[in-house]
């Protein structure tokens, strides 16, 4: 029994329905596993997690001159800009907002460069639920397609001070 | 002084064991319900560790009660300093000071009553216990106080005031010692010939956990020291993804710490309510060797969508790791019913596919407790935890709801209750009182079990509308955009307060009954503890 | 001969192998699940 020490000849194979229970958990694990580098190769949702070095100064001076190159207009007070399809198109991440507002073409593919000026934040794109941590002095690079237009909030989901439900920023996918 | 023999057949190859054990004379009590030998030294440490437990059991559930009810939408309950505050004290309490107090306690029970040996130091554990509830009380002013609102992970930048680092620090080095002192005695007991051939299956899952102790409570020191350090400014600040990366080491394996040890926990009750054995201790061990190894690379899917880690880092460490210990888990989800099955079977229960567990104790809180437990980590906790944290799938999961929902089905469904159950026996065993109120005391497990579950479902689905987790406010009140969730989402967070009120009353009612019983309680000294 | 060591005939548990093997197909159904979910949004890598 389990309170006391095991009596002699514990030491042994299993066997009848514990041995088919092991067999078929091992067997599971085994489609768990696999499942992983197949989406890899065939699956288009991944997190590859590109990530550069950056300080968050140089971040915020290629954020500003990407805004001044792409702005079209002003929608609540933030910037929004239209980039080409197939750039490189940057996210700033600081307590308590995300900027600028992206105007981004369905189906396009775009190189989005991610990171934060100061605590750790996380993009939660909604309600697509798509979800990445931003780590100050990591430039995270996602390389996203919309699929779908229509305009979409993102909230941040890691906790980064008082203001943390006012962090909402914007993303507008066009036909 | 008793003398009592808790070994098997002696081998003709070995000396017979020495069954009088290593106690100094009158510092060990024969249990008067099982026969066991309990060391008084460890008793008295048992009890002031199960006693703190307690006590932070009831911090971290009024704080649970708090939190509930902000994040039901129209009660809204806390302003937002005091729900990041209280959440922060929330998951201290809860996930740090109520489990390893009772842990340590665990510990110290099964290394001398189990393996019939007196405790290695009496001052390691005067210093571990000093150590540890310095460091919670610190902790806990530090929060209160609104100096550390940090979240638990205390992820940098963010910074607390150093008082806080300090205390997890303390804390940390003081469970070390605790488990240094287990270690200490687990030697003693085989130096000294106290048991025969292999330990008991509940002491080697215990040392399973032990093992992962040590190897979580380094990273510990490897992270909080120099966040302490930095928080003194003599250092610069640590960088944020290593940081993650080497908290998670403390933060997941701490997790598997509490797997281990629940599932010993499980491996008890099963015995002491049904009588039940393991079908092959081979099996069943074998499985605790699994999350010895291969817990630790696991920590990597806390960041599955991290930037810095590649893929092929983040896959192999998640399936090479996780897999192999979620097999361990799938194999403890088998023995342990199969045992209880086949006790019941032998005793007469034997009709049809169920009749076994329709026949099973289910009136008695320790089984109820137990089998709750056993079929809310494994149904809900289980599948979760893989699901969200595969690689890929974590996009949709990371930092939603989805994880509170996926954790609250494993450590409080799972571990926490098997902790309560664990208490219906250890107050009358160890402290020698009697529950009193025992028809309250019966529906317990039920009454929380079905609170945390509603509430866990309830922050799953609200968390796949893409609800976040540690958030104040979900109608972004004062944001240029409302991603306005759908409302289906706000009627999940409503279910997700009325959850956390029913496991809230089944958790007080637990606590209430248990101090009334440890200091009010009918004393068994000299008889059997009253069977449930 | 020991309770623990007779032959396995007496080691019948039919319904926990019943219970084990509901919570294979909930875990799968769970799972597949989940990847259909994630088909369905955008494309990222």
């Amino acid at each position: 029994m389990s309170l006391t020490v095991p009596e002699k000849g514990w030491f042994k194979a299993p066997t009848g329905s514990e041995r088919l229970w092991i067999g078929l958990a091992l067997a599971w694990c085994m489609v768990l596993t696999l499942m992983m580098p197949f989406w890899h190769l065939r699956g288009k949702q991944n997190s590859t997690g590109e990530a550069y070095r950056v300080k968050p100064a140089d971040f915020a001076a290629r954020v500003a001159r990407f805004v001044d190159a792409n702005k079209v207009g002003e929608l609540a007070g933030i910037t929004v800009v239209a980039p080409a399809p197939g750039t490189d198109i940057y996210l700033q991440a600081q307590m308590w907002r995300w900027y600028p507002v992206l105007k981004l073409k369905k189906d396009q593919t775009y190189r989005l460069h991610v990171s934060s000026l100061d605590l750790q934040h996380s993009l939660s794109l909604q309600p697509m639920n798509m979800n990445f941590q931003i780590l100050p002095g990591y430039d995270h690079v996602l390389t996203v397609t919309p699929t779908m237009a229509g305009e979409y909030s993102i909230i941040c989901n890691e906790f980064c001070g008082i203001g943390h439900h006012m962090m909402v920023g914007r993303i507008i996918v066009e036909e | 002084m008793s003398t009592i023999a808790i070994a098997g057949t002696p081998q003709a190859s070995e000396p017979p064991a020495n069954v009088a054990g290593n106690h100094p004379a009158g510092a060990v009590r024969k249990c008067d319900t099982t026969g066991l030998p309990v060391c008084k030294t460890a008793e008295r440490y048992v009890k002031l560790n199960a006693v703190m437990a307690v006590v932070f059991l009831l911090v971290g559930g009024v704080s649970a009660l708090l939190l509930g009810l902000t994040r039901w939408p129209s009660v809204h309950l806390l302003p937002v300093d005091w729900f990041y505050r209280i959440l922060t004290a929330h998951g201290l309490n809860m996930l740090i000071f109520w489990i390893i107090f009772m842990e340590v306690a665990i510990l110290y029970f099964v290394g001398t009553t189990l393996l019939n040996s007196r405790l290695a130091s009496k001052a390691l554990a005067f210093t571990s216990f000093a150590m540890m509830l310095t460091g919670a009380l610190l902790v806990n002013a530090m929060v209160f106080t609104g100096r550390a609102d940090v979240m638990m992970t205390s992820y940098v930048p963010l910074r607390a005031h150093p008082g806080f680092y300090l205390g997890v620090i303390l804390f940390a080095v003081g469970t070390l010692i605790g488990v240094i002192n287990f270690f200490a005695t687990v030697y003693i007991a085989k130096r000294d010939h106290t048991y025969e051939g292999s330990v008991p299956l509940v002491a080697f899952g215990a040392i399973a956990a032990a093992i992962i102790a040590v190897v979580t409570l380094l990273h510990g020191a490897i992270v909080m020291i120099p966040a302490f350090l930095w928080s003194l400014d003599l250092i610069g600040q640590p960088d944020a993804a290593w940081y993650r990366l080497v908290w998670w080491g403390l933060g997941h394996q701490s997790q598997q710490i509490n797997v281990a040890a629940m599932v010993s926990v499980w491996y008890f009750l099963a015995h002491i309510t049904t009588g039940a054995k393991p079908l092959n201790q081979a099996v069943c061990r074998g499985a605790f060797v699994l999350y010895i190894l291969f817990i630790n690379i696991a920590s990597a899917h806390h960041l599955l969508v991290d930037p810095g880690v590649g893929a092929t880092w983040k896959i192999w460490n998640t399936s090479y790791a996780m897999y192999l210990a979620v097999l361990a888990s799938m194999i403890h989800g088998f023995t342990v019913p199969a045992s209880v099955e086949l006790a019941m079977r032998k005793k007469g229960f034997d009709k049809g596919l169920f009749g076994w567990l329709f026949a099973a104790p289910w009136r008695n809180p320790g089984f109820s407790a137990f089998f709750l437990s056993l079929v809310i980590f494994g149904f809900l906790g289980g599948i979760t935890g893989v699901t969200l944290g595969t690689q890929q799938i974590n996009i949709i999961a990371h930092n939603t709801l989805r994880i509170p929902g996926h954790f609250h089905t494993t450590v409080v469904g799972g571990t926490s209750l098997a902790f309560m159950g664990l208490c219906y026996y250890v107050v009358p065993l160890v402290f020698r009182r009697e529950y009193a109120w025992r028809g309250l005391v019966r529906v317990q497990p039920y009454v929380f079990a079905a609170g945390i579950t509603l509430m866990a479902l309830a922050m799953s689905f609200a968390g796949s509308y893409g609800v976040p987790r540690r958030h104040w406010d979900i109608e972004f009140s004062g944001a240029p955009f409302s991603p306005g969730f759908d409302a289906a989402a706000h009627f999940m967070m409503g279910l997700v307060g009325v959850g956390a009120v029913v496991a809230f009353i089944g958790l007080l009612v637990f606590i209430l009954l248990t101090v009334h019983a440890v200091f009010l309680g009918r004393s068994n000294e000299g008889r059997a503890m009253t069977a449930w | 001969m020991s309770e623990e060591n007779r032959p396995e005939e007496n080691h019948k548990t039919p319904g926990t192998l019943v219970l084990t093997i509901l919570l294979l197909l909930s875990f799968a159904l769970y799972y597949f699940a989940n990847w259909k979910a994630l088909a369905d949004v955008w494309h990222v890598r």
